[in-house]
């Protein structure tokens, strides 16, 4: 048990150790609904099929909702990133998780993320913009320019958000109102 | 100045108040190496008293995890914020071959000075150093073959490596410019010779980085590495007509490098308006007496740490003298 928690992310061998112990202190009713929590949940979920971010169905609440900006699609590294940016209540289009970013150190390059699908979704469903709100870093930088060289050609406006945010920080911890205004600000990628 | 014969423990107390500014080694030992072999964790505590004010750092270096520092018992989230509470200078005996030897030396010098004048600087270097080591590593799995899967993804690394270098190459050549006349100075100070020093940036690129980097292409695809760029570059020294590398004797060229590394801390002091301490690493080894003698009057206004294996001069006072054998003080 303690080597599983261990593997969980932030969670060093004594944190694992101190939650095991927790676990195993607590009335056992306490632990297995723990234990089904995770199993129903972790049961159910999948991916959406059109953003990829984490789905109970086929398509994601945001997918489904037909509120939502169809033509105006902000991509993200992870589905983190996608629950920061839903909590500043300041995005109203649709999302593509890519999975990543560009990094030839951690072998990561286009075909290690889903570029080709958001290539194919560009084709199908009428995009006007596409966001780029990947982690402001070195990384998350070139990915942006990656994706504005490959969709400019195709008529598609693609922008980066703002500077603001702190270099090299990650989109998920930033402040609501930072994030606000860097997708409020955000600006077209220069050829 | 610590005292005491080679392994007795000298250098790892510099060790400990370099890592306190800039977490990282002075000797570029990994952290493994300073962590004792059966022990997980490191601990270093630094009282600093500037101006009147007081500040504690305290570091913990892990085998397993990142670094974790608390300045004034707060926890610092970048490690820039070191820099701005405490900065040296440092002095070791290779820091003498600053004009005989490689490139490198001479690059990481300014970019040394550079990432001490401001965060902006640092994150600069930070961002190209990344950008090179992510190209190379991407150049590693294309061949002539394969290329053009990976074009796109090559033209954007590019695009970084131009941005980046071009920003770094500026930033250098506007500190030589500015650092010029603090090494004519301090050069006169320790030599007595009166005489013109002009630097040149020596750089990789002819003209045009965006053209050269993409005519270099082939060949960087061939050697796995990227060939130009301000990682290439060089700075060329005269003193009069005389070429610092070729044309100096070895005591010119020490006396040219110690006045580099004094020009560092005035510049520094100019414009930050805080005093580096100074770390001397056993550099009176090398050095001639009378040398020695100057460089210790120029940093006698300064709080300095010497380190040293006999205790060397008659001259200087020396305003405590601590005694090392197998790492303890006596
Ligand atoms: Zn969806």
């Amino acid at each position: 048990m303690i080597d599983e928690l261990s593997r969980l992310p932030g969670i060093g061998q004594k944190s694992a150790q101190r939650l095991a112990f927790y676990l195993l202190k607590r009335p056992k009713e306490d632990a297995l609904r723990l234990a089904r929590a995770i199993e129903i949940v972790r049961g159910k979920i999948t991916v959406c099929e059109r953003c990829f971010t984490l789905a109970t169905e086929q398509y994601c609440s945001i997918c489904r909702d037909p509120l939502r900006e169809s033509d105006l699609v902000c991509v993200v590294e992870g589905p983190q990133d996608l629950v920061a940016i839903e909590k500043t209540h300041a995005f109203s289009g649709l999302y593509h998780v890519l999975g990543g970013s560009l990094n030839p150190l951690d072998g990561i390059g286009p075909d290690q993320l889903r570029v080709r699908e958001l290539l194919a979704r560009v084709q199908s469903d009428s995009i006007k913009e596409i966001i780029v709100c990947t982690n402001p870093n070195l990384e998350g930088d070139t990915t942006a320019m990656y994706l504005a060289r490959l969709l400019q050609p195709l008529g598609i406006r693609v922008t980066r958000i703002a500077s603001g945010l702190p270099v090299g920080g990650d989109l998920e911890y930033a402040d609501e109102l930072t994030l606000e205004r860097a997708i409020a600000g955000r600006q077209e990628v220069v050829e | 100045m610590l005292i005491g014969p080679n392994g007795s423990g000298k250098t790892s107390i510099l060790e400990a108040i370099a890592y306190s500014s800039v977490l990282k080694s002075i000797k570029n030992d990994s952290k493994n190496s300073i962590i004792k072999n059966d022990k997980d964790l490191s601990k270093i505590k630094t009282n600093i008293i500037n101006n009147g004010r007081n500040s504690t750092i305290d570091i913990t270096l892990s085998k397993l995890n990142r670094d974790t520092v608390f300045i004034n018992d707060v926890k610092a989230s970048k490690s820039s914020q070191l820099l701005e509470e405490f900065t040296f200078t440092l002095f070791t005996p290779e820091d003498l071959n600053l004009i005989k030897g490689g490139p490198n030396l001479r690059r990481d010098y300014l970019d040394e000075i550079l990432s001490n004048l401001s965060t902006y600087n640092l994150n600069s270097i930070r961002q190209f150093e990344k950008s090179l080591r992510q190209r190379n590593i991407l150049l590693k799995q294309i061949t002539l073959k394969n290329y053009m899967n990976y074009i796109d993804t090559l033209n954007v690394w590019d695009e970084q490596i131009v941005k980046y270098s071009t920003i770094l190459v500026n930033l250098r050549k506007n500190l030589i410019s500015e650092l010029t006349p603090y090494i004519q100075k301090e050069f006169m100070r320790i030599t007595n010779i009166k005489r013109d020093i002009n630097i040149s940036y020596i750089s990789s690129v002819k003209d045009d980085i965006v053209l050269e980097l993409a005519d270099k292409r082939t060949e960087d695809i061939v050697r796995k590495t990227t060939t130009i760029g301000a990682h290439r570059d060089d700075i060329e020294i005269t003193l009069g007509s005389l070429d610092s590398r070729r044309q100096l004797s070895q005591g010119q060229q020490r006396s040219l490098a110690i006045s580099l590394k004094l020009a560092m801390h005035h510049i520094l002091i100019d414009k930050k308006n805080k005093i580096p301490v100074i770390l001397l690493d056993d550099v009176f080894s090398e050095l001639d007496e009378e040398v020695s003698n100057n460089l210790l009057e120029q940093i006698y206004d300064y709080q300095a740490i010497v380190t040293s294996a006999t205790k060397p001069l008659k001259k200087i006072s020396i305003e405590k003298e601590v005694r090392m054998l197998n790492g303890e003080c006596e």
